[in-house]
């Protein structure tokens, strides 16, 4: 700025200026950056995140009137608040450290998550109180004023509109420190999706996850019927949603016992972070729940790349990860989502083992490198990022040798173990033949056949010739050989002409 | 995580026998009602409870209320208790107490909009207005105004107003609980208009008359007929207590006499012992008569005799005893 106004002087002719952005701005932005009043509240969550809380209320229910976030964190005082909400994107957040005193990796970098707010409501209210003082500030951001139009709000020549936030700071004689947010006068669509406002007779019989306890919560997530979050209400949806992408802990069933060794220190990782976020008394955690079928394993992964690196770990069943949302690949920076699972493995092929790829479901988590792929809305990444396509390649190589894998080791025993089943069948039905056919004519005919069939299905070699199947014409020439050998030629006219009438009915 | 607690939730959340008394009578009612209309559209009970929400408590603790296995309100029974609270901290707190109780944030005169008879509750406020139990435990003196030579008690109005909203069809009987500092604190143009009013009734209304002396005592029914000003905020506390409690349930029954309405006043009390702030609590039961416009001077006349026969104090101890004029 200050070479920019001595060119100025130099030259008369020349003018220099800052570009003054209105705060309407925010709606503009806002508009298109989230995709959900659910994504909206997890932004103000991390932000409760990034402050430090270990404990974050948030309170929907009932109608979603009004929706209260508050935080265990370090709070803010009248400077802190100036520094981060007076500039959009000129945030400070990482300034001083990219981490927080407690040592937590930042999540917020360019200070928009409080814009997600707009989205939601016309009034955001702050009460806050910094950690070390007892001043309480309370802030009225105005984002209804905010979306007024430009002429309606200008007061002045340079643009400028006032009062889009009223603000006041107290003393208080409590040494506690936290952040409130009231959200109120909650948009129209908002609150219909928040707390299932007006679900009409089509939505009703849907799933429930409010009120709920994390042990009933993961009773719920693991039951085999449920395909899709779908089936959940709006209001549970949202708490879903959400838990998917703060850095909450897992649940503690949430995986098979005997693959817990496997992804333990992960579980570990997520759990030292002591972040626990509560809405409307329900404790959300991440809603990863596998309904543990009987042949799974887990693969690990661990990239160490020029541009980035990554760890993290896949889940495989014998069967369709369900509910269909935890398919594919979840990648988180920071400990936060970067968007959902992505049930196409960052564009694997659909060609290799495509009914096994929704057998799959990972998490990687990637290092700070691929924060810089990501777009501003923190769903979505830029897929010419070099960290991006560097890590989209060793996840390709490492899903390709998971798909053999998963051939080799759940399908492969899956498919031995169903042919056992069906040679049992077969020597079953053999042995009822003889039973029941064959012992009244001949019974030393009768234990002879039993003899023979029984306790073969579980040998490979036997299931090969139990479960053969043969043609209209091979059945013909070994009955035939077998009947010229014993018959007489008129028997065998009557025994053929029964045969053939016998096959074709 | 919070700051300091207001001192009108500092008071609620004090062990006060007294006020428990007063809590087990609003519960009985809402019992009532939940058995008379056990699936309604109309809330049973909106309430002033407080960040502390004890008389909801009371409702949770006796199972009108259910709870879901983290303590939040059931989505069943969300829609049949209101709690009306302006304070963000307050409603906080209320909400981190009890998870999905629905509040209406709002003071109550903007709720029930104010004083005027030409601005009306609509949609939801109209609803939660509406509802078969209104308990305004106010943390508040009986505030009256003068104006023009006109005299308002705005909590008065706001009782106006609430029994024409549910005069509204369809109509639903039902009860206000109604609790107030029991110390007069009012202008003197007020306390002129109250002494007339008060003196004209008593030498208009024998009934009335007799009552008063029963519990106010001849010495103060002398001081209020007798033509030298009365200061009222001059009496001791007791008798500002009694003031209040022929005031009030006397304008209610002026005010709603002609609206339709039977009014029987079943609780008319006085608590509050030395030390302890001077206060007064009513419980009246509205029930809709055909014949109520008809004949709103017998309607009067009755809703004054239940103001004496229900007069009483709540000890220290927890009884309620017989008014006295002693």
């Amino acid at each position: 700025m200050a070479d920019l106004k001595k060119l100025e002087r130099e030259n008369q002719n020349e003018f220099t200026g800052e570009i003054i952005v209105a705060s309407r701005i925010v709606d503009y932005l806002s508009s298109g950056l989230y995709k959900t009043p659910a994504a909206c509240l997890k932004e103000l969550i991390n932000n409760s995140y990034d402050a430090d809380a270990t404990e974050v209320n948030v309170f929907v229910k009932p109608g979603a009137d009004r929706i209260i976030i508050e935080d265990n964190g370090c709070g803010m005082d009248r400077a802190d608040f100036e520094k981060h909400f007076q500039r959009i994107s000129e945030s400070y957040k990482r300034d001083e450290s990219d981490k927080t005193k407690s040592g937590r990796p930042k999540i917020g970098k360019i200070g928009i998550g409080f814009i997600a707010a707009n989205e939601i409501c016309d009034v955001m209210e702050i009460r806050s109180t910094k950690k070390g003082t007892t001043e309480l500030l309370e802030v009225s951001i105005h984002f209804d004023l905010m979306r007024q139009d430009i002429e309606e709000r200008r007061r002045n020549e340079d643009g400028v509109a006032k009062g889009d936030y009223l603000g006041t700071v107290s003393k208080t004689n409590s040494e506690s420190h936290f952040t409130q947010i009231f959200l109120t006068s909650i948009r129209g669509e908002a609150r219909v999706i928040l707390a299932g406002v007006g679900d009409n007779e089509f939505l009703s019989g849907k799933k429930a996850l409010y009120g709920l306890s994390a042990e009933s919560t993961a009773r719920i997530l693991k039951e085999k019927d449920i395909k899709t979050w779908n089936e959940f209400d709006a209001y549970s949806k949202n708490l879903l949603e959400i838990g998917l992408n703060v850095p909450v802990q897992y649940h503690n069933t949430w995986i098979p016992d005997n693959l817990m060794p496997q992804v333990r220190d992960i579980v570990r990782e997520s759990s030292s972070l002591n972040f626990s976020v509560y809405i409307d008394g329900s404790e959300i955690r991440k809603p990863i729940v596998y309904n543990h079928s009987s042949r799974n394993l887990i693969s690990r992964f661990n990239f160490e790349g020029e541009h980035v690196s990554a760890r993290g770990y896949f889940y495989v069943q014998d069967s369709t990860i369900k509910p269909q949302e935890l398919q594919g690949v979840l990648i988180r920076i920071r400990n936060a989502a970067v968007g959902e699972y992505d049930p196409s493995f960052r564009d694997f092929t659909s060609s290799i083992g495509p009914l096994f790829q929704s057998w799959i479901s990972g998490e990687i988590m990637a290092d700070d490198r691929l924060e810089a792929a990501m777009n501003i809305d923190r769903s979505t990444l830029r897929v010419s990022h070099p960290a991006y396509v560097e890590l989209q390649k060793a996840l390709h190589g490492h899903i390709a040798d998971l798909l053999k894998k998963v051939r080799s080791e759940i399908y492969g025993t899956r498919s031995q173990e169903r042919n056992v089943g069906k040679a049992k069948d077969v020597t079953r039905k053999i042995i009822e033949v003889a039973e029941k056919e064959v012992a009244s004519i001949s019974p030393k005919a009768a234990i002879s056949m039993k003899t023979a069939w029984s306790d073969t299905a579980r040998e490979k070699e036997n299931q090969k010739f139990i479960l053969r199947k043969f043609t209209v014409d091979q059945l013909y020439q070994i009955v035939v050989e077998i009947a010229e050998e014993i018959l007489e030629p008129k028997q065998l006219d009557t025994f053929l002409s029964r045969l053939t009438d016998r096959i074709k009915k | 995580m919070n700051s300091q607690p207001r001192p009108v939730d500092k008071a609620m959340s004090e062990e006060r026998i007294e006020k428990n008394v007063i809590r087990s009578l609003w519960l009985d009612i809402v019992k009532n009602v939940a058995k008379e209309h056990p699936e309604t559209d109309v809330p049973w009970y909106i309430t002033l409870s407080g960040a502390e929400a004890r008389d909801i408590q009371l409702l949770i603790d006796e199972e009108i209320i259910s709870l879901t296995e983290v303590g939040a309100i059931q989505e069943n029974d969300q829609n049949k208790v209101i709690a009306v609270e302006n304070n963000n901290q307050a409603i906080l707190d209320l909400q981190k107490k009890l998870p999905g109780l629905k509040i209406k944030q709002a003071p109550f005169q903007d709720l029930i909009r104010g004083e005027s008879f030409f601005s009306w509750p609509e949609g939801d406020d109209e609803k939660f207005c509406r509802a078969h139990v209104v308990n305004l435990d106010l943390n508040s003196p009986l505030r009256g105004t003068a104006h023009e030579g006109e005299v308002r008690f705005p909590v008065l109005s706001w009782i106006k107003k609430l029994c024409q909203l549910h005069g509204k069809s369809p109509r639903y009987d039902w009860t206000l609980c109604l609790t107030l500092h029991g110390e007069v604190v009012w202008p003197e143009e007020v306390s002129i208009w109250t002494k007339t009013f008060l003196a004209e009734n008593l030498c208009r209304e024998p009934g009335f008359a007799d009552g008063c002396k029963e519990l106010l005592g001849g010495d103060l029914v002398t001081k209020v007929r007798g033509c030298s000003p009365t200061k009222f905020s001059n009496f001791n506390k007791v008798d500002q207590q009694k003031i209040i409690m022929v005031l009030v349930p006397k304008m209610i029954a002026k005010l709603v006499h002609n609206e339709g309405w039977n009014i029987a006043t079943k609780q008319n009390l006085r608590y509050g012992q030395e030390g302890c702030a001077p206060m007064v609590t009513w419980i009246v039961k509205f029930t809709w008569t055909q014949s109520g416009t008809a004949t709103p001077d017998a309607i009067y006349r009755a809703a004054l005799k239940d103001i004496f026969s229900s007069a009483g104090v709540i000890t220290d101890t927890g009884e309620i005893e017989t008014e006295s004029a002693c």
